[in-house]
């Protein structure tokens, strides 16, 4: 037996591993230091996010649905939304590492998940990016509420993946309309455009339906009116 | 003009009112998108309570590694045994297999098994790294969802899936004269059809002496999404051709580990493979939908293998394989019972093998038959997992030659049943338990059969299919962007298939029992840091019988990996990694006899850099030279009267491989 093999090789192998974590170790502290100047450059990591999206620097690898689209709404509603937006993407850009690094991460249903798969780079980018003035409009943007941004969160809380469509690899954009009645309750929610894929169309439909009774619906509306919402099903 | 009261706002209703008098308004109010994402990387399309490890696209991208091999070594769990340093004759071991571990580890692509009814390994290089979308490691057997050979665990590996029309461009180029092309092109379009076509295509004369290697992937997948369903179509073709330089022994390799033995002057191994497949998926109902897939594969080999001591062989032997398969599945859910999923399958594989060399010729067919079925029954906390999968095995065998052992043919059957109990309990969002008892099987390899034995004289052993339980419990963590999960198992067969050299014969060794822990983590230190480790501890050893008490040969008691990446800008990376191993029994050396393989450690770096649609990189593997070896078997010295000595398949030392990709639309 070569029994001097044995005791050599482990010692190096360990020296190896000491050698790595010392390594890593340095660059962690580094890192915080790193991290630590930045915070003081650039100030508070909210304003500089959200005026990325606000100043419409949205990289490219954001997804196109977090970016409002800008319909027959309200100068007010439209900066609410914004605002709403910015708060969105900045959630989910301060969770995308649980994405982007960690795919192993329990996803949650919830806007967080909606990140953009090399977010931590895009996160970097926002990081570095000074726009003062940009900043700026984005704090300002209303704090209300509005009926636009209730349904969005209601049908929000409603949505589903299906297992099936997940299995299957299936994507695609579903666009659902329905009436809504000042006493919340919700008429004719049928599909406008279909995703393609029909257990995804069943999904939005689901989605919508779920909402009623929509009880806020009394204080913003005087009559009935009808809504049109896109239901974006994404495998990031 | 506003349409909507704000809250609260009274006093400015009088400006909502709205022309006319229907009773809904005019206009169509626009919600804005509402988005419902899953990550592709969810745990939850293969239906197991098994602890399953994520290794998403990124990550792969991160390492810089190129080809799976180099991505799953030392991933929790997973041995690996590369022959050559290239990958092109790699083994994946989990669970500790050593010798045997290609028979025991499942390896899938797509859902596909590359798992032959021959003891050849599974073909890691059949998919190229970049079509990779991501691999799930399964830990620990899954007899019930897989059957046959699913028994260590389970690779599975998940190709991209078009989007918007991509192609990329990939050229690398390193030690040893190795030059890698990759192309794609891939691309959904609105009417549903979508399409990937890529070429791999490799050539290095690789570390040691009469090693090169000429390796041409091409691949090819339509398929057309409708409302309801899907169906695609794929072909592929792989020529792989390889000089095999064979093992050294100890001092052969201290007058210089890169060569190759004169008697393996001629030696070689060439395969040219096949597939197609088509497969259909249908929703059947708003519950059910059918999935299944029709797969031929088809190798046709030709190789000259030399014994140590011997003359270069002459003749060109041949080892052809065909391989046809039917997996149709239904998976549904139960409304009525809390939503239970149920999957309810049928596997069919016909196999035909045949060899010829100079000992003689064998032609063998197999048919395996099986039936599935497993509820997963969700509760308020915990999935609780309940299945069974019966399994017959019909054998047709037939050999020729000096050493035949059935030349006037034989039929041997076997039927097995397997059975799985499961409990995975959420308790909170950021834990998750796992208790699991699975129940695995592996029926004896084609050519296992007909390895004659020499003591006693020519009298074939008629092997017992190798069946056993697996139980397990782990732990998992996350929390943000950190995770961490541990499990224990225990793992023990009955007549598990090994080869015992010392009678060149495939017996059924007694019985065995692998007990181990498999512990890892990734910590996201700050935005541009992340940490990745694993430990891995296997206790493989012999149980009762012949060898009781001795370790399972090639089996590392333990194994390591740190690793880290740092982004360092938007457009810089870097990516370091340890793989460390402890030593190992020589492959073969059952009665643990010989000097152990000694462990090692390897430290591989790689930086990359990417500007628009250009990325750049350039990785180290093994970086301070150490000169180890993966592999060593028992072998029979003739310079020594063909005594039993160590014999070494010595690894590459430092060596890089730069690479630059062109992505673009």
């Amino acid at each position: 037996m070569d029994t001097a093999t044995k005791p050599i090789v482990t010692t190096t192998s360990l020296s190896l591993l000491l050698h790595a974590a010392a390594i890593a170790a340095a660059l962690l502290v580094y890192e915080k230091l790193a991290a630590l100047d930045e915070a003081v450059t650039h100030g508070v990591e909210v304003q500089l996010i959200s005026s990325v999206i606000v100043s419409g620097q949205l990289p490219a690898e954001v997804p196109q649905a977090q970016q409002m689209k800008p319909v027959s709404l309200p100068q007010q509603l439209m900066r609410t939304a914004e605002k709403t937006f910015a708060e969105d993407i900045l959630t989910s850009l301060k969770s995308s590492t649980a994405v982007a690094r960690n795919d192993e991460v329990e996803q949650t249903d919830s806007d967080r998940d909606e990140q953009p798969a090399d977010a931590r780079r895009v996160q970097l980018q926002a990081y570095q990016d000074e726009s003062p003035a940009s900043a700026l409009q984005s704090t300002e943007a209303s704090q209300q509420h509005t009926i636009l941004e209730l349904l969005h969160r209601r049908i929000s809380d409603n949505k589903e993946y299906p297992y099936l469509a997940r299995r299957h690899r299936r994507e695609g954009v579903a666009t659902v309309a329905f009436i809504l009645h000042p006493d919340g309750s919700i008429e004719n929610a049928h599909l406008v455009a279909s995703s393609h894929a029909r257990a995804l169309d069943r999904a939005a439909l689901s989605a919508v339906e779920q909402i009623e009774p929509f009880d806020a619906a009394k204080e913003y509306l005087e009559r009935a009116e009808t809504f049109q919402v896109d239901i974006e099903f994404d495998l990031l | 003009m506003n349409k909507f009261l704000p809250l609260g706002a009274a006093a400015i209703s009088a400006s909502f009112a709205v022309p006319g008098h229907s009773d809904v308004g005019p206009v169509t109010n626009e919600v804005p998108t509402v988005v419902v994402s899953a990550a592709r990387t969810e745990q939850s399309t293969l239906t197991t309570p098994a602890s399953i490890t994520v290794i998403s696209r990124q990550q792969i991208e991160d390492s810089g590694a190129a080809d799976i091999v180099e991505v799953l070594r030392g991933q929790g769990g997973v041995q690996i045994k590369d022959l050559y340093g290239d990958g092109s004759r790699a083994t994946v071991d989990m669970r500790g297999f050593g010798d045997s571990a290609s028979s025991n580890t499942l390896v899938l692509i797509d859902g596909r098994r590359l798992n032959n009814p021959d003891i050849a390994s599974p073909d890691l290089n059949a998919i190229a790294l970049d079509d990779v979308e991501r691999i799930e490691v399964v830990q620990g057997s899954a007899g019930v969802l897989f059957g046959d050979q699913a028994v260590g665990g389970v690779i599975n590996v998940i190709t991209r899936r078009p989007g918007a029309m991509r192609h990329s461009l990939k050229l690398s180029a390193g030690s040893y004269n190795a030059v890698n092309l990759h192309a794609m092109t891939s691309q959904a379009l609105d009417n549903g059809i979508n399409y990937r076509v890529s070429l791999d295509a490799r050539e290095s004369d690789n570390y040691r002496d009469h090693n090169e290697l000429s390796y041409l992937n091409g691949f090819a997948k339509l398929a057309y999404d409708y409302s309801s369903g899907s169906v695609f179509t794929e072909l592929q073709y792989i020529d792989n051709d390889l000089n095999t330089p064979g093992a050294l022994f100890a001092d052969e390799v201290a007058e210089d580990r890169r060569q190759a033995n004169a008697s393996f002057a001629s030696d070689y191994s060439n395969a040219k493979t096949t597939v197609g497949r088509i497969g259909l998926v249908q929703e059947i109902s708003s519950n059910w939908s059918f999935e299944g897939e029709v797969t031929s594969r088809k190798t046709d080999g030709d190789f000259r293998i030399s014994f140590a001591g011997g003359l270069p062989s002459t003749g060109n032997y041949t080892q052809n394989r065909k391989i046809q398969e039917f997996t149709p599945r239904f998976i549904g859910f139960i409304p009525a019972l809390n939503n239970t999923m149920l999957t309810i399958g049928a596997d069919a594989v016909e196999s035909e093998y045949d060899v010829s060399t100079i000992f003689g010729d064998q032609f063998n067919d197999q048919s395996q038959r099986s039936l599935y079925a497993q509820a997963l029954i969700p509760a308020s906390m915990l999935d609780f997992t309940v299945g069974v999968r019966h399994a017959r095995v019909d054998n047709e065998l037939r050999d020729a030659g000096m050493f035949a052992v059935y030349p006037t043919g034989v039929n041997i059957e076997d039927e097995v049943t397997v059975a799985t109990l499961g409990l995975a309990i959420k308790a909170n969002d950021n834990w998750r338990l796992l208790l699991r008892a699975d129940q695995n099987y592996r029926f004896a390899k084609v050519d296992e059969f007909l390895q004659p034995a020499f003591t006693p004289a020519f009298s074939p052993i008629e092997l017992k299919t190798q069946e056993g339980l697996s139980l397990e419990t782990g732990a998992e963590w996350s929390r943000g962007g950190n995770s961490a999960k541990v499990v224990v198992y225990s793992l023990k067969l009955e007549n598990e298939v090994a080869y015992d050299p010392a009678n060149f014969a495939n017996i059924n060794l007694d019985d065995t029992e692998r007990k181990g822990l498999i512990t890892s983590g990734y910590w996201q230190a700050t935005q541009r840091i992340g940490f990745s480790a694993s430990y891995t501890y296997t206790d493989a050893e012999v149980t009762s019988g012949f060898a009781t008490g001795k370790d399972i040969p090639l089996v590392a008691e333990h194994s390591a990996l740190l690793s880290t990446d740092y982004v360092i800008s938007t457009s810089w990376q870097v990516f370091a990694e340890v793989v460390a191993i402890s030593d190992r029994v020589l492959g073969g050396d059952f009665d643990n006899t010989l000097s152990t393989l000694p462990g090692y450690g390897v430290f591989n770096i790689k930086a990359g850099y990417q500007v628009s649609d250009f990325t750049f990189s350039g990785r180290i593997n093994n970086v301070f030279n150490k000169k180890y070896s993966d592999v060593g078997q028992l072998g029979f010295d003739p310079n020594a009267g063909f005594a039993a000595a160590e014999a070494f398949y010595p690894s590459p030392e430092i060596n890089f491989l730069l690479t630059a990709a062109w992505n673009f639309r």
